[in-house]
């Protein structure tokens, strides 16, 4: 029996990971990847106290969570190609026509 | 619930199903001949009038089913839902107005059907945003209203500035909704449930503050924050403003914001007003969840407004200023008493009102004189009178002097500040209220006392264009003299609410 | 140590490795390999949790659907290699890894102090995890989240045919 808070600690990782990772990189596509990360970790923890305790209310939510992870991940590609046509880069240091 | 409870608590849902509807009949328009596929404005316009209609009925019977208020719900339709559902669906009705006069969006033709069901979209989420009872809720009403956002920000698509803006939006919108995300997970951990309403009884049993909670409550309110762009999580709000479309601006800064407060509002009241635990210590760090409101509402009326006074772009401007009216907003929050939430209610429809027409009259000068830029508003005062006189009034109005009614609106967030003895920050709404005139006359000062170079007559407004800002403008100034009707809506609705 | 535990460790540790590696590595592309087996990790980790629907779910959307998009992408558009946040400013790798382990301990810290209630039965943690069981409540008191999310997908599905279309109209 695995306790409850190594998951929760594995969680905490993976969402310091996924901020480290926004943060840090400049491709666009990869900032969207580390957003990806984040939604896992919080995830993790739905899953895991939802199944500790029962409560199916958790495994719901990520259910949930992945509908809408997954159309955010398509329109946010569609809207980085957009971008790619009229500047021709995807690297977020270069997008400051308008300033931050 | 029972089942019967359940059925009539669907049957509040008719503005909801009516929006549907109407999405539904707009593919189908876009999808048949071009002649048809005109007819879509009209169409939408018509659908929001209804639903508005249905809104309004629904409220009327709604002292009969007061039993379907009781919590536990994932969405409840009480009178607070009510109320900001009439200020969405309003505010949605002159977005179409909008939308129609915006010659930017408009140039995209075979576009239109496409445009209106995204629009249609975010008034549907924005209707579940404010009924929303639970975290899940929240949150996927809160998608719903936002995925459709980042699209229209970026809907001018060959245009760099609007792909860069909705790139932002969408950035900063995805960080925002996962830091959410974890919050929620973690609250959910700790409380082991998401209604709203639970976590107060939870916590009134003596659990109290642990620090999983502040964690996690501070990223709640930062991903509800990054909506209503609350400092510091509104970074995005001058980018996104400035580069998007006039019209789509508008909808953001006015109704989506609404839907934000109103989520917002519900779950600061819901959860922790009318317990202790507004007040009470957080783990012993001298610090309790009103101060920090108190704080983030100082931060966010000081910064807007300072930022505010040093912008060109006149959509900028107007965006540092709604951070700086989401500030009052935030403080009649933190007065934590039900005459602040009158003062909440009220002080929105005013700020619809008033940031609409602020709004209108920018589109309608940029399609005049080509430029968003305040500096190029030189001589419009003789210009083009009727448009710079109804400017006037909705910068007086914004700046909140007499006799508008925006001096009302700030009046009454005032009076719940000092009867909840918060003087110190009663001193700093004062304070930027100072701030406010000064650079919400500088406009006025370049448009009637700076001469223009060019002496080229204008197009002239539209007696359509005319209609609509006096329908915006001139209740401002009768509701400046006479108030009352204003915050009797906003505590007869609070009264069914049972704040 | 029981094969639980075992089976933990490997996944906890190949998840911790490619998150790591995923937000170093300098092609977006390994970048996106890591990730998907990122997630493959997480999706062992969930069986370990007896969620069996979300498991199977985590490898059909998100390791397919999702990543294989990125991927799509990428190829589509082949950004280069991207230079280095840190190559001129190398103390600053040393500031995001002191702030990103400040935030993990006060995170751990918060969700270690936290008691929890009683773990439930065995045989009630298998059962919450089924599909039935998940598709039942999905369809009683969260039927209407569930068809708000439906205009999630219909306007992800307009966006991107607006968005990426290439001409004007």
């Amino acid at each position: 029996m695995i306790p409850l808070e190594y998951y929760l600690i594995l969680s905490a990782f993976l969402f310091v990971t996924g901020v480290t990772g926004v943060i840090t990189r400049r491709n666009a596509i990869v900032v969207f990847m580390s957003i990806e990360l984040m939604l896992n970790a919080a995830n993790l923890t739905f899953v895991a106290y939802s199944s500790f305790f029962g409560d199916v209310v958790g495994q719901l939510f990520v259910f949930f969570v992945m509908a809408v992870a997954a159309a955010e991940v398509a329109i946010g590609l569609a809207i980085i190609i957009a971008l790619f046509r009229n500047k021709e880069t995807i690297n977020i240091d270069e997008i400051n026509i308008l300033k931050w | 619930m029972d089942l019967t409870n359940q059925l009539s608590f669907l049957a509040t849902l008719i503005p909801e199903y009516l929006i549907i509807l109407f999405l539904l009949i707009i593919v189908f328009m876009d999808f048949s001949t071009e002649k048809i596929a005109e007819k879509i404005p009209a169409v939408a316009m018509s659908g929001l009038l209804l639903a508005l209609l249905a809104n309004l009925f629904m409220t009327g019977t709604l002292y009969e089913t007061e039993k379907l208020l009781a919590g536990g719900e994932i969405f409840v339709n009480d009178g607070f839902a009510f109320l900001f559902k009439f200020m969405i669906l309003a505010s949605s009705l002159i977005m179409v107005y909008f939308f129609v006069q915006d010659d930017e969006v408009n140039a995209y033709k075979t576009r239109k059907g496409e445009f209106y069901i995204l629009f249609y979209s975010m008034v549907l989420g924005m209707m579940l945003l404010a009924s929303a009872n639970d975290l899940i809720a929240a949150y996927i009403a809160l998608e719903v209203l936002s995925l459709p956002s980042y699209i229209a920000a970026g809907f001018l698509k060959v245009d760099k500035r609007s792909s860069e803006a909705s790139l932002k939006y969408l950035l900063f919108g995805a960080v925002a909704s996962g830091v959410m995300l974890f919050g929620i997970s973690l609250l959910y951990f700790s409380m082991s449930s998401t209604s709203f309403q639970i976590l107060v009884s939870n916590m009134s049993h003596g659990i109290g503050f642990d620090p999983v909670m502040i964690l996690a409550l501070i990223f709640i309110i930062g991903g509800f924050g990054y909506k209503i762009s609350m400092v510091p999580f509104h970074f995005w709000t001058p980018d996104v403003f400035e580069g998007a479309p006039v019209s789509i601006t508008t909808f953001l800064s006015v109704s989506s914001k609404i839907a934000g407060v109103a989520v917002f509002v519900r779950f600061i009241v819901y959860s922790f007003a009318g317990s202790n635990l507004m007040n009470q210590e957080i783990a012993g760090l001298g610090f309790n969840l009103n101060s920090f409101l108190v704080l983030l509402s100082i931060l966010t009326m000081t910064v807007g407004n300072l930022t505010a006074i040093f912008q060109n772009n006149i959509k900028r401007m107007l965006a540092y200023s709604s951070i700086g009216h989401i500030g009052f907003i935030v403080a009649a929050l933190a007065a934590n008493s039900e005459q602040g939430l009158i003062a909440i209610s009220s002080y929105l429809l005013i700020y619809t009102l008033m940031n609409f027409g602020a709004f209108l009259v920018v589109l309608l000068i940029k399609f005049r004189i080509g430029s968003e830029d305040i500096r190029d508003y030189k001589g419009l005062g003789y210009k083009m009178p009727f448009l710079s006189v109804m400017m006037v009034i909705f910068l007086v109005s914004l700046a909140g002097l007499p006799p508008t009614a925006g001096f009302w609106a700030k009046f009454y967030v005032f009076t719940a500040l000092m009867e909840a003895k918060l003087y110190l920050l009663a001193l700093f709404a004062i304070f930027n209220t100072v701030i406010g005139v000064f650079y919400y006359f500088r406009v006025m000062k370049v448009m009637y006392f700076e001469k223009s170079e060019t002496a080229e007559p204008l197009p002239i407004l539209t007696g359509g264009n005319k209609t609509v800002l006096l329908v915006l403008g001139l209740p401002l100034l009768i509701l400046g003299i006479y108030f009352t009707p204003v915050v009797e809506l906003a505590r007869e609705t609070l009264k069914i609410a049972g704040f | 140590m029981t094969l639980e535990q075992v089976l933990f460790g490997f996944f906890a540790l190949v998840a911790v490795v490619s998150a790591v590696m995923m937000i170093t590595g300098k092609n977006p592309v390994v970048s996106a390999l890591f990730l998907v087996l990122n997630f493959g990790a997480l999706s062992g980790t969930y069986v370990l949790l007896r969620a069996q629907f979300i498991a199977v779910v985590q490898i059909i959307v998100y390791a397919g659907a999702i990543m294989v998009l990125f991927l799509f992408v990428l190829m589509l558009l082949r950004p280069d290699r991207e230079q280095s946040y840190f190559k001129d400013k190398p103390q600053m790798k040393l500031l995001a890894i002191i702030v990103g382990v400040l935030m993990l301990a006060q995170i751990a810290y918060a969700v270690l102090s936290t008691t929890t209630g009683k773990v439930a039965e065995e045989a009630s943690r298998i059962e919450t995890g089924t599909i039935e069981n998940i598709g039942r409540e999905l369809y009683t008191t969260y039927l209407l989240p569930f068809e708000a999310i439906a205009f999630v997908l219909l306007t992800a599905t307009l966006g991107a045919l607006v968005l990426s279309k290439k001409k004007l109209d």
